[in-house]
């Protein structure tokens, strides 16, 4: 069992540019092993927020605090045995001439012994089914395999809290369940997950706490159920619950006993009652 | 995204692409024919004028100056530092300080700056399709005139693509604050390479999303949507910038005004 660390970010400021801040006092706490979903429209905010707890960009007011202890002297090249970042664009994280060396980037620069490096390489082949194109250059895989090497390529620094910017766009739905199935088996290991995403059907699978950004600022934080219902919130951070969980209320409204975010607990909710009354 | 481009209402913005690109030209040229630093000090005061009644804001001056402050600081240093001229000042050993020697430092920092601020002031108040429009009615051809423009167009955004980049080795354990010098080249060297890899993949989509709009069909003769033409006004900024570079280069070439770093007036 991993035992990750609390992360706290408190009133955090920050602008690329002087006149538009991008962080106008945005709070966050992510406790040992949560599993987060940080959602929000386009610009809100989410990655530059996330970009501060592994200390890649530094606040101009407020702090972070890792464990209770602040960040600030702290150099990203050393968080990053605490939280591994995996970014947004694949082909601003690729390195390396092979998968193999891309995998092994990360052990090396933390400098662990090059039987260590070998060991993770190999097991993190194994895990993200990479293992027949470990030679080949990052360059020249498809879109969705040079996002599942950055991925891997993260997995194997091993860190306690991960940070996946929006790891899903651009894989199908099965390759993006599978590598969500990944990470929520390392969650149930300890690890916690801090998934920024604009797929609300990953957020009401996955996540177990959800924290809404708009403009700069934490504007709603709740449970998916919670979230999914506060009708204003959504609308003002422009989100939309999937489906299913639309069908539910309705249903509900219309005096159905039935209950869940996703195709899975819904049926399960609607057949538990169904039997019950039907035998 | 952080453009060059400062969208504007001022009389600089509204100024005919060519008109501005001539003040570009001239001053610039007469940057490298003046000496004296006193000259340089009132050209960066006048450019910071031009900024200011361009309406743009402070910190787009400061991102100029910041940018090349560094490299003219240590440019005017070495400068001053190894070709003393005349009699020393200061002097630490072999090191010796000269009035001539600072005047020439002072006056290669202040071109620097100088220039850069001129190139700026065009880029800051000329949108990229005026720009293109400019030179191509200059005699550039059009795809060379593009090519510029797209070129203008990517510098900000190749620039965010290496910040990234940077910020992705780092999140992965590269530790900057520990490693030196040529170390320091080393270890940056992958994410040079990330950098072409992805600058490449991405001009090769931007060809692709060219053609496939239809750039460079046969038989087809491009018509534009944004026009540029002289107004009166701008006829008479031409004949003011004229009449200025000839006067100074006049007292330059006729008095030897500014032509030496030391005495303004010989
Ligand atoms: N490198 C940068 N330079 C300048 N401005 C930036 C930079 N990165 C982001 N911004 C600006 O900061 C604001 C917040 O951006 P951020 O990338 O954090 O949003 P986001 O919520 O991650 O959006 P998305 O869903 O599009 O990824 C936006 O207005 C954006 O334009
Ligand atoms: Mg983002």
């Amino acid at each position: 069992m991993i035992l990750a660390p609390r992360l706290e970010a408190i009133d955090l400021w920050f602008a690329y540019e002087a006149e538009r801040p991008a962080l106008r006092g945005a709070d966050l706490v992510v406790e040992p092993g949560e599993f987060l979903a940080l959602v929000g429209q386009n610009g809100s905010g989410k990655s530059t927020l996330a970009k501060h707890l592994n200390g890649l960009l530094r606040p101009v007011g407020g702090r972070v605090r890792l464990n209770g202890e602040d960040i600030s002297g702290v150099a990203t090249g050393q968080l990053a045995r605490q939280v591994g970042y995996v970014f947004q664009n694949p082909d601003h994280q690729l390195f390396s001439p092979s998968v193999e060396q891309e995998l092994g980037l990360g052990p090396r620069y933390f400098g662990l012994p090059a039987a260590e490096v070998e060991e993770r390489v190999q097991r993190g082949l194994e895990r993200f089914g990479l293992r027949s194109i470990a030679q080949r250059g990052p360059g020249t895989l498809s879109f969705g395999l040079r996002r599942i090497v950055s991925i891997a390529a993260v997995a194997t620094l091993q860190p306690p809290v991960f940070i996946l910017d929006e790891p899903t766009t651009g894989l199908d739905w099965g390759s993006a369940s599978h590598l969500m199935d990944h990470f929520a088996e390392l969650h149930a290991q300890g690890h916690s997950v801090i998934l920024i995403t604009h797929d609300m059907r990953l957020v009401a699978r996955y996540a177990s706490r959800v924290v809404v950004l708009s403009e700069g600022r934490v504007v709603g934080r709740g449970s998916p159920q919670e979230v999914f219902r506060h009708r204003e919130l959504l609308q003002a951070a422009r989100l939309q619950p999937p489906r299913i969980v639309e069908l539910v209320e309705r249903l509900v409204i219309s005096g159905m006993e039935i209950e869940g975010l996703t195709v899975e607990a819904a049926c399960r909710s609607f057949l538990t009652r169904y039997r019950l009354k039907h035998g | 995204m952080v453009e060059f481009y400062q969208p504007g209402e001022s009389w600089v913005h509204r100024a005919d692409p060519r008109v501005k690109l001539a003040f570009v030209a001239s001053s610039i040229l007469l940057l490298f024919l003046l000496q004296h630093p006193l000259i340089f000090v009132s050209a960066v005061l006048g450019l910071i004028g031009l900024y200011r009644s361009a309406g743009l804001p402070a910190s787009r001056i400061w991102r100029v100056g910041r940018a090349v402050l560094p490299v003219g600081f240590l440019l005017a240093v070495l400068r001053a530092i190894l070709y003393p001229a005349g009699t020393a000042l200061i002097a630490f050993g072999p090191v010796q300080i000269t009035g001539g020697g600072l005047a020439q430092g002072a006056t290669l920092g202040l071109r620097l700056l100088g220039m850069a601020l001129i190139i700026f002031l065009w880029l800051f108040t000329t949108e990229s399709q005026s720009i293109v429009r400019g030179v191509v009615k200059l005699g550039v051809p059009y795809p060379w005139g593009l090519a510029i423009g797209l070129a203008l167009r990517f510098i900000p955004t190749i620039r965010e693509s290496y910040d990234t980049i940077v910020q992705a080795q780092r999140a992965r354990g590269l530790d900057l604050d520990r490693t030196r010098g040529l170390g320091r080249v080393r270890a940056l060297l992958p994410g040079l390479i990330a950098l072409m890899v992805s600058s490449l993949r991405a001009s090769e989509n931007l060809a692709r999303a060219l053609e496939a709009r239809a750039f460079g069909a046969p038989g087809v003769r491009r018509s534009t949507l944004v026009d540029i033409a002289f107004r009166p006004v701008d006829w008479l900024f031409l004949l003011l910038i004229g009449l200025g570079a000839a006067a100074i280069l006049l007292f330059y070439l006729r008095f030897g005004i500014g032509a030496d770093p030391i005495r303004l007036f010989p």
